[in-house]
Parts: structure tokens; sequence; C-alpha cells
């Protein structure tokens, strides 16, 4: 029984290059901590800016959405600390716990969730308001890493193990597929809500740790042909709330009135901006045109005031954010570490990159929010967790 | 077989940073500099459009005035309903487009279309009266409506209705001028547009951070005219009946200019139609297109119908002047001393002009004449001989200067000008055709303007409506001053004209535009339709016109009157155009201050002031006494002591050699009697038939004269009229001899 447990830990702990990484090596990545601040602060004012009129409108306070928005950056930030000093193997046993409680708080949802927009993607719990979608992103985040990590020589390894050659073609090995089922399991649930956005980002945030992971490439080649056999199957038949979007977003001024009005005063906004911007709190279009400036559509009212020039500080930002992460993955040699990292960057790249090609009407539109900026407690404060743990992870880097 | 190599971790995560920014971030910043930058004007014009709220305030437009002051187009405060559709709330979409089509009569599906709309101006209705202005109010107060306004426009009024409509022309929704005058001094009378540009949010409300720009409107300038309401009401009146009377097809003109100036101060085109509604056609015209099945066809032929209802026959027709042209060939032959009032000339009733023979109207002929009997005949022969003698350059010289070849510059919109032979087509023939004007053609307002010349001495004015600019308190801003475009002939030519227009009047075919106690000088013109008949097969389609200008001692005003088309038995000149002259002349002549000079016969035949005998005589004697000191017939009736009524009434008009019917008996009722009919009767016939019946006979128009006919009375026959009435009764020689 010891020396099964024993043999069990090595094999857990064990990296390519088969050093353990157990302890701490060194502080945590400054500049990562540094760009997380200056990204909360800007996204802090940003969000005071766009929410004021709305907020006056609907409560008759202009203070609403900041006060709590401010609060829950505050818990974030004290959240964020401790994830940062919690040890990393105490985080990995915790994930399948995570795992569980994530796919309960889904099933729940469909059961009791709150109905918003079409959708019933929210769930009370204690006076609060959330999405469990945003915690079933960290989750499948750290359970792939956590998997893979176990199973790191098998997921890795370019021989199929299968006999037939057809099912060498077309199956890959279990591992890799309890990985896809759990993905699946995840996204199902979500899309049943349905939050077709999130679970986008579900599958590419798995895939794309199954890339970095070192999954044979011939794999993502044929999830290409599937998936985009299954986006033309569901542009034809699928549920015409998917087809409304893509119609409006073929010709947003068509029809103003519906599902275009967004994106039309989202442009409106962009355009105005020009080069320099109105001028931080001169936004015209967060007067009641842009609906909800406060939430997904942030990014217009920054352009709005701050113009092309604010715009791509926050883009450049971002980057810089995101250069720091993945290189914090470079540095670290444990493969949970890694994974982990690459997926909490992925997770905030892709909401950036799909949020911005939203708002500027680069791809339909789909609710996703922008990070740091948009209004929203919970995810604000899973951000900041997530962070978190990418500091963490970065004191355990190998120079 | 090759063992195959397991990925590297670092490789891939390497790989995944590329394509992020390859596939991610540069597609996204060039985005942003492309919406940001690029499109950046089309998209901040198109979000400033729907962020301002951009309030027109519509300047006041000037009015119109007569020659006198007396306004004729004015605009008054009307509102404008409409919507800013955003601010409407759902559920109030609906009972907004339900109650304004109530109140406001408009369509409650397109007024629902327009509360659906995204931006922040729809018109609803416009021109609100004060009493549908309220309604919207009240009901914007009853149901706290948001998203529907109200904002102040003006309205064009036409007082008068129909008077002097196709002049003013009228205007369109936004108040631009769209026809005549209107048109014409469209930019004199807009002035200029004021606006308010308030930044508003989504819901029409002004920003916490005031934008606002105002630019205030600034009135438009009145003008004046030189037509002066009295002689355009008198112009209209006899026009109006003479188009009833014939059954004019193709409307009549009559145009009254001052001859020293060129003012026009009279210009009427009937029928006519209401400025206030001008989309209004007649019942028969409307009635005749309701029955046009096929859709474009009835649109195309209510829109012709529109055009020629409003179209302004007096500056914008052409027609053939016929005889009153010889005006001008007579002034042309005498100017040039081809011709003497004594030369003498024969009219065999046909003339050989190369291989064509050309008829005198007479086909008999008149014989040897001097060239004023063959004026007063109107004698073809004789103006071809004439206009032969001047030559085709000269005549062609002359048409230049009398203006025939040119517009006259009137300023009035869509003025026609006449056609004529080119110099190198005008040979023998068409001279020779020209002289007794048949074969070109000229509008109305030239031949007036042309009349005005041979009037006034020789010089052609150009004929101008607008004399004046005022501000809104009628302060003179300019004075517009009389153009004297050039001398055509001389004073005694003019005055050898006159003359010899005058016999025509006096005693030639122009007989008809006698008129009592000013001597009117005139030509009587009839013309065949020829190009329509040819086109249509109808026959006997002619104008009738006539010319004249008064008095013929000392020219004030030229008269045009022209009927096209008349469709009852009379259809010449001298005989329906010739009367409506002389009754515009015998009214405008005493208004414009010119007194009337009566012959002896003419002064025996003058009215009197009917005397009061009612109050102020002790007894019947008394009065009958008076009576006959004043040489005034009188009949009694009843026994009674005092004179208790009377007819006609006291300070009414009655001629002097009349009767007055004294009642005695207090009777409230008096002695009535039918009235004749004195239709066809001699001025002596027609005097016994109503003084037989003990009423009153007064003659007008032509009486003074052998072979004149009553053409009609007033009060009509068969109608039962107390003793004493008068019965006033025209006369016009019948004249078979009329050009």
């Amino acid at each position: 029984m010891a020396k099964q447990k024993q043999q069990r830990a090595k094999r857990v702990d064990t990296n390519p290059r088969g050093a353990a990484a157990q302890k701490p090596r060194s502080s945590i990545d400054i500049p990562f901590l540094v760009l997380v601040l200056i990204l909360l602060v800007f996204g802090l004012i940003m969000l005071f800016s766009a929410s004021y009129v709305t907020a006056i409108d609907k409560t008759g306070d202009m203070y609403y959405y900041f006060r709590r928005q401010i609060t829950w950056a505050a818990i974030g930030l004290g959240v964020m600390f401790l994830v940062m000093i919690i040890k990393m193997s105490t985080i990995k046993k915790l994930v399948p716990l995570i795992m569980v409680l994530n796919l309960g708080l889904l099933a729940a949802t469909l059961v009791m969730g709150r109905v918003g927009g079409g959708a019933q993607r929210w769930l009370m719990i204690g006076g609060i308001r959330f999405q469990p979608s945003e915690i079933t992103k960290i989750a499948i985040v750290l359970f792939f890493a956590y998997y893979i990590s176990r199973h790191y020589k098998a997921i890795t390894d370019p021989v199929s193990p299968r006999k037939s050659p057809a099912a060498r073609f077309l199956i890959p090995r279990r591992e890799i597929l309890v990985l896809l089922f759990m993905l699946a399991l995840n996204a199902g649930l979500v899309i049943l809500e349905p939050h077709y956005s999130g679970a986008i980002i579900l599958v590419v945030v798995g895939i794309i740790i199954l890339f970095a992971a070192g999954v044979p490439f011939h794999w993502f080649v044929k999830l290409a042909v599937v998936l985009a056999t299954a986006a033309a199957v569901l542009l034809t038949f699928g549920h015409n709330y998917v087809q409304r979007r893509w119609n409006s977003y073929l010709d947003p001024f068509a029809d103003m009135r519906g599902d275009s009005w967004q994106i039309v005063q989202s442009l409106y906004a962009i355009g105005s901006g020009g080069l320099l911007g109105v001028g931080l709190g001169n936004s015209v279009q967060k007067h009641l045109y842009l609906p909800e400036p406060q939430n997904d559509f942030i990014f217009a009212i920054v352009c709005e005031e701050l113009g092309v020039v604010g715009a791509i500080l926050v883009i450049v930002l971002f980057a810089l954010l995101i250069w720091r992460g993945f290189s914090i993955a470079l540095k670290s040699n444990d493969v949970f570490h890694r994974l982990t990292v690459i997926g909490i960057m992925t997770l905030v790249s892709v909401q950036f990159i799909l949020n911005i090609a939203v708002v500027t009407h680069l791809v339909p539109v789909t609710g996703i929010s922008l990070p740091f900026f948009s209004y929203g407690g919970t995810a604000l404060l899973i951000l900041l967790a997530e962070m978190g743990l990418v500091l963490n992870i970065s004191r355990y880097s190998v120079k | 077989m090759k063992k195959k190599k397991r990925a590297s971790m670092k490789k891939r995560i390497v790989w995944l940073m590329v394509l992020f920014l390859v596939l991610g971030f540069i597609p996204i910043t060039g985005q942003v500099v492309n919406v940001g930058i690029r499109q950046h004007e089309q998209l901040q014009s198109d979000a400033v459009e729907q962020q301002t709220r951009n309030t027109v305030i519509s300047p006041q437009r000037g009015t119109i005035y007569d020659t006198n002051l007396k306004p004729l187009a004015e605009s008054a405060t009307v509102e404008t309903c409409y919507l800013s559709p955003v601010t409407i709330p759902e559920d109030q979409k609906r009972l907004v487009a339900q109650k304004l089509s109530q109140i406001l009569g408009v369509d409650y599906n397109k007024t629902y279309e327009q509360t659906l709309k995204t931006n922040q101006y729809e018109v609803v209705k416009k021109k609100l009266e004060k009493e549908d202005a309220d309604a919207v109010r009240a009901f914007i107060n009853e149901f706290n409506v948001k998203g529907v306004h109200l904002a102040e426009d003006t309205k064009r009024y036409y007082p008068y209705g129909d008077f002097l409509a196709h002049v003013l022309g009228f205007t369109g929704t936004d108040n631009q001028g769209l026809y005549g005058l209107e048109l014409q001094y469209d930019d004199v009378l807009t002035g200029t547009r004021g606006r308010v540009v308030t930044a508003k949010d989504a819901a029409g409300n002004a920003l916490p951070f005031q934008y606002e720009d105002y630019e205030t409107a600034q009135s438009g300038t009145s003008i004046v005219l030189t037509i002066d309401e009295v002689i355009q009401h008198v112009a209209e009146k006899y026009l109006e009946e003479a188009v009833l009377q014939n059954a004019v097809a193709d409307r009549g003109v009559a145009i009254v200019v001052d001859v020293e100036t060129g003012a026009v101060l009279a210009m009427a085109v009937e029928p006519d139609f209401d400025p206030n509604n001008p989309y209004t056609l007649d019942y028969s015209t409307q009635l005749r297109i309701d029955n046009i099945v096929d859709d474009e066809a009835r649109s195309a032929a209510r829109n012709e119908a529109l055009q020629y209802m409003w179209s302004n026959k007096a500056v914008t027709d052409t027609y053939y002047p016929g005889s009153v042209f010889k005006i001008f060939t007579a002034a042309m032959g005498l100017e040039e001393g081809v011709v003497k009032p004594d030369d003498q000339f024969y009219c065999s009733g046909v003339m050989q002009v190369e291989e064509w023979e050309i008829h005198c109207h007479v086909r008999r002929g008149h014989g040897q004449e001097s060239f004023v009997k063959g004026v007063l005949n109107s004698c073809n022969p004789v103006f071809m001989t004439v206009a032969q003698r001047l030559g085709s350059n000269t005549f062609y010289k002359y048409m230049d200067a009398f203006g025939f070849l040119e517009k006259t510059g009137i300023d009035l919109p869509g003025e026609a000008v006449g056609i004529f032979h080119t110099k190198q087509n005008f040979n023998i023939v068409e001279l020779s055709t020209a002289g007794f004007g048949q074969n070109f053609s000229v509008t109305p307002m030239q031949m007036a303007a042309g009349i005005a010349a041979v009037a006034n001495g020789g010089k052609l004015m150009q004929p101008y409506i607008v004399k004046q600019y005022v501000d809104n308190e009628k302060n003179v801003i300019k004075n517009v001053e009389p153009v004297e475009k050039r001398q055509i002939i001389s004073k005694t030519t003019s005055d050898t004209l006159s003359y010899i227009l005058e016999l025509v009047v006096t005693s030639g075919t122009g007989s008809n535009a006698y008129t009592k106690g000013y001597r009117v000088a005139g030509k009587t013109g009839t013309t065949e339709k020829i190009d329509k008949q040819n086109k249509t097969g109808l026959e006997n389609l002619r104008i009738a016109s006539f010319g004249a200008y008064a008095p013929a001692n000392d020219p004030k005003i030229a008269v045009l009157v022209l009927l096209d088309e008349p469709g009852g038995p009379k259809k010449f000149g001298g005989q329906i155009a010739a009367p409506v002259v002389s009754k515009i002349i015998e009214e405008s002549l005493p208004y414009l201050g010119v007194e009337p000079q009566y012959t002896e016969s003419e002064l025996q035949s003058l009215d009197i002031t009917v005397p009061n005998m009612i109050d102020g005589f002790a007894n019947v004697s008394d009065a009958k006494a008076y009576l006959a000191d004043n040489g005034i017939r009188c009949r009694i009736i009843g026994n009674g002591d005092t004179v208790t009524n009377q007819m006609p009434r006291p300070n009414t008009r009655m001629p002097q050699d009349g009767m007055i019917i004294l009642y005695t008996n207090g009777d409230a009722v008096m002695n009535e009697v039918e009235v004749p009919n004195v239709s066809g009767s001699s001025p002596y016939n027609a005097n016994a038939m109503i003084t037989n019946r003990s009423l009153n006979f007064s003659a007008t128009g032509v009486y003074n004269k052998s072979g004149v006919v009553a053409v009609n009375q007033s009060p009509a026959a068969g109608t039962v009229v107390p003793l004493g009435t008068i019965v006033t009764v025209e006369f016009r020689e019948p004249t078979s001899t009329v050009e």
C-alpha cells in the first residue's frame, strides 16, 4: 500500500525531464503582477466611466456598478494573494473535487438557474448571482493539466496502441478519449443553457491544452475536420438564435432595431472616437445608445473616449500579459504547472481576442466579456484567482 | 520502422504564442484601426446624427401685397407633429399610432411603422391647425406619452381664395414656392431657416453636458405688387362671366397694363383655382380622371390636368393674334410712311400672293376703301398690301422692336415666347399673312405690352408685377423702377393710330367696346385654331380677342381680353371679348381717377341719385311737387297723407328719366310685378316693355346706336319684383360684320 502510494506520487510529479517541482525556487514574477494590477485599475476606471449613465438610469445611483465591482476587485485581490501562497501540490489535490463541484453547479443551473436573455445561465447562491460556466472554464483547465500530468507519457505517445489500422486512424488512445469526454460533458451542459460562447471557449481551451501538452499533431487535423463539419451543421439547422446572430453579423445596418442595434451602436462609438478619442468620460454613446456599456461592449466606450491610441494601449497590455504568462509556462518544468498556466493564459487571450473581435464587428455578436474591464463580480474574482495561480506557479520557475 | 519522436512542449508553447499573435492580436488591431480611423468620418457623422436633436425653425415667409398693401398671400403659424421613435416605450407604440391616426386622420399602419424606426425624427403630419395640435397635446398629457412632439411651422394662406391665383401661385408643404410669384420670388420671400441643435441621449433627453447651437430664423422679405385689387377684381368678375356665358373651353385671359410704366394692374385667367387647395380639380375634370381605369394613365392625366389648371395662360401660352395684330401692321406702315390714312385700296375679297389665293374674311370684298376704312373693316388685303410695301426686312425689324421675338421679361415664371418665322424663311407669302396676324404666335402678355407701347407714344415698357420690397413692418426696402426697352414709333404715329382705333370702336367692328364716358381705341380679333382643328378633327375652334386702350386721347391703361375656344353661338372677338374690355375700362378708369367725359347724348342718360321721399316732406303733395320741380316722374299708390315707402330706395342710382313709386298707406308689402323678357329687343322697345309695368329701365353697353339688341338683363325675366325696381339691360351690336 505504502509502496503503491510512493510509486503513484513519483508518477504524478514527473515532468518530461524527470525533475520534480515540489518547492518554490524563486520569487513571484513581478512584471506579471504589475501588468495584472495596471489592467485591474485601468479596467475599474473604464468601468466607472462606462457604467455611470446606465447606473443613474436604472438605479439612480451613479456608483451602483462601480461600487460593486471595486468591492469584488478588493475581495479578488485577497483571493489572488491567497491562491498565490497555497502550495501547488495542495491545489493539485483539489482538482478532482473542483471538477465534481463544477459539474454539480452546472447541473443545478439547468434545474434551478435564473433565466436571462432567453438562456438559463445564472445561479443564485447566498445572495450572489454568478455564472457557473465561469467556474467550468478554470475547472476544465485544472482538470486537463491534472490529468495530462498523470498520463503524460501515454497522452504524448506518438505510437497508437490500437491494433487495426482503421482504429489507429480514427480512435485516439483511451487517455485522450477520457479528456475529450470530460470536455464534451462540460461543454454539453453549458450548451444546454444555452451558452454557446462559453462552450466554444471551453472547447478551444481544452484543445489548446492538448496541443501544448504534445498530443500527436495528426489528431488536431482530424479534429479540425470534425469541428468544421459540426459548425456547418449548426449554422444550417441550429437553434434560430444562432442563425439570427449570424444574419445580423452579415448586415448589421439592415435591421438596426433587432440584434444589430448593439453592434451598430458599438461601431458608432469606435468610429466617433477616431485616433485620440473624445476624452475620458465624454462618451456620448454610453448615454443609453449602447445597451449595457459596462458589460461586453465596454471596449467600444474605451475606443470612443480614448481613441484608437487608447484601444491599442489596451491591446498591448494584454499582449504583454500573455507574453509574460507564456514565459512563466516556459520557465516552469512541471507538466501540471505548465499546462495550468497555458490554460489560464489561453482563457484570457481567447476571451480578450473574441471580445474585441465582437465589438469591432469582426465576428458575430456573442456574449463574451472583456477580462479586467467588463462588469461582473464573480468573473473578476475568478480571473484574479487565476492570476494568483499563475503568480503562484511563477515561484516554481527554473532559470 | 523509425521510432516517432515525442513532441516538444516548449516548441508547442512557442507555436501557440505565435498563433495567438498572428490569428488574434494582429486582426483585432487592424480592425480597431479600420473602424476607428478609416471609417471614422462616416461613423462619426452617423453617430452625431442620432445623437443630436435638430429642430428647424421655419422663418416667416414674406407677405404678398397688392399695390395698396392689401395682403394677398400671408403666412400663419401652424404646428408639425413628429415622433422620436426610439423614445416611445414599446407598450405605447400601438397606442400612439392609434390615437394619432384618429386625431390627425393619418394612416394607422404607416404611423405604426414610423414608431418602430430607430431615429429621432419622423414627421407624422405637417400644418396642423391649432385645434388638431391641441388635441395631440391633450393626448400626450392624458397618457403621459413620450416621444410625440409638436413643432412650430408656418402655413401659407390666401385670404381671397381663388383671387389672382395664377399670378400668386402657391407653396408646397415645406413652404417652398411651387408656382407663380411664390416660385419667382421664392428666395426673397423665404428668408433663412433657423435651427437648434441639441445633444441628447437615446431617450431623447438633453445630455448632462450642455451642447446647444442656435441660429435664429430670418423672416422673408415681403413684396408689393403692381396688381390693384380693385381692377383685378373687375377683370376677374367680367372675364369669368364671359367665360361661363360663352362656354369658353380653353380658358380666358384678361390683362390690364399701365401704359406709361408697363406695370401690370390686373392679370386674370379663368377658370381659376384656389391656391389654398391647389390640388383640387374642378368637378367635371375630377370625374373624367376618376373614370380612367389604368392607374398610370389616371395619375398622368391628373398631373396633366393640374399643370394645365396652374399654368398662367397670360404668359405661358401662345396664340395666333389675328386681326388685333393689325394695330402693329398699321403702326409700322404709318411710321415708315408707306401708307397714309387716306390712301385708297381696293378689296375684291381675294388677293393673289405668288401661287396662293388669300381671302378676305368678307368673301365678296370690301370694294373701294381708304386705309382708315380698311382698318375699320379689318380688311385683310389692305394689310397684306401694307405688309408687302414694308418688305420683309422692315417688317421683321419691327417684329423685333415690338418685342414679339423675345420674352417680355415679366417677373413671372414659365414665360413663353411666340413663334415667328426665321428671317431666312420670311418671304412674301409669310410676310403677307403676318400682315393680318396669321401664321405666327405670341403670348397674351407680349400682345398687351405691344398695345401699351402703341398707346403711350411708342415706347416699349417691360411689363412687371412687383413694384416694391418691404420688410415685415411694411418699411420699403427697395423700389422697382419701370424699364423702358426702346422707342419704336413716333408720338405722331401713335396719335394717328389712336384716332383710327377709336373709330374702330365708334363706327367699326369694335363697337361693343363702347364705354360710356370714355374714348376707347381698340381692335377686334378672331382666329381659327387651325393646328388644333387639324389635329383633333374638331371644327369651329376660335380664339376671340380684343385689344384696346383708353382714354384714346390720353391713354392710361391697355386692356387685352382673350377667350379661347368659345363654345356658344357667338365666337367673334367683337361680340364676346369687346364687351369685357368695355366693362373693365368702365369700372377701372374712374377708380384710377380718370374723369369721364360724357357726350351730349350720354349726359342725358346719366343716372341720378334717388332722393329720400319718406322723410322731410309734410305730405304727399309736397313730395310730388318736389319731384316735379326736379323733373322726376312718380306714381302714387294708396291714398294716405304721407309717403311711407318708396321704390327705388333712397340714395341708390336711377336713370334720370325714371320713375319713383311712392307708397302712402304704410304698406309694408309693396305691389309687385313680373320682369318682362326683353332679350333681343331694341333699346326703345325694351324701355317701353319695362316702363309699362311701372319698372325703371337702365341701359348699359351700347344702347345709343341703331341695330343694337338686348343681350343681358338684371333681374332676370320672370322674376317678381316691387314696382319701381330698376331693370338693367345690356345692349350689344349683334354684328355680323365682325372683323
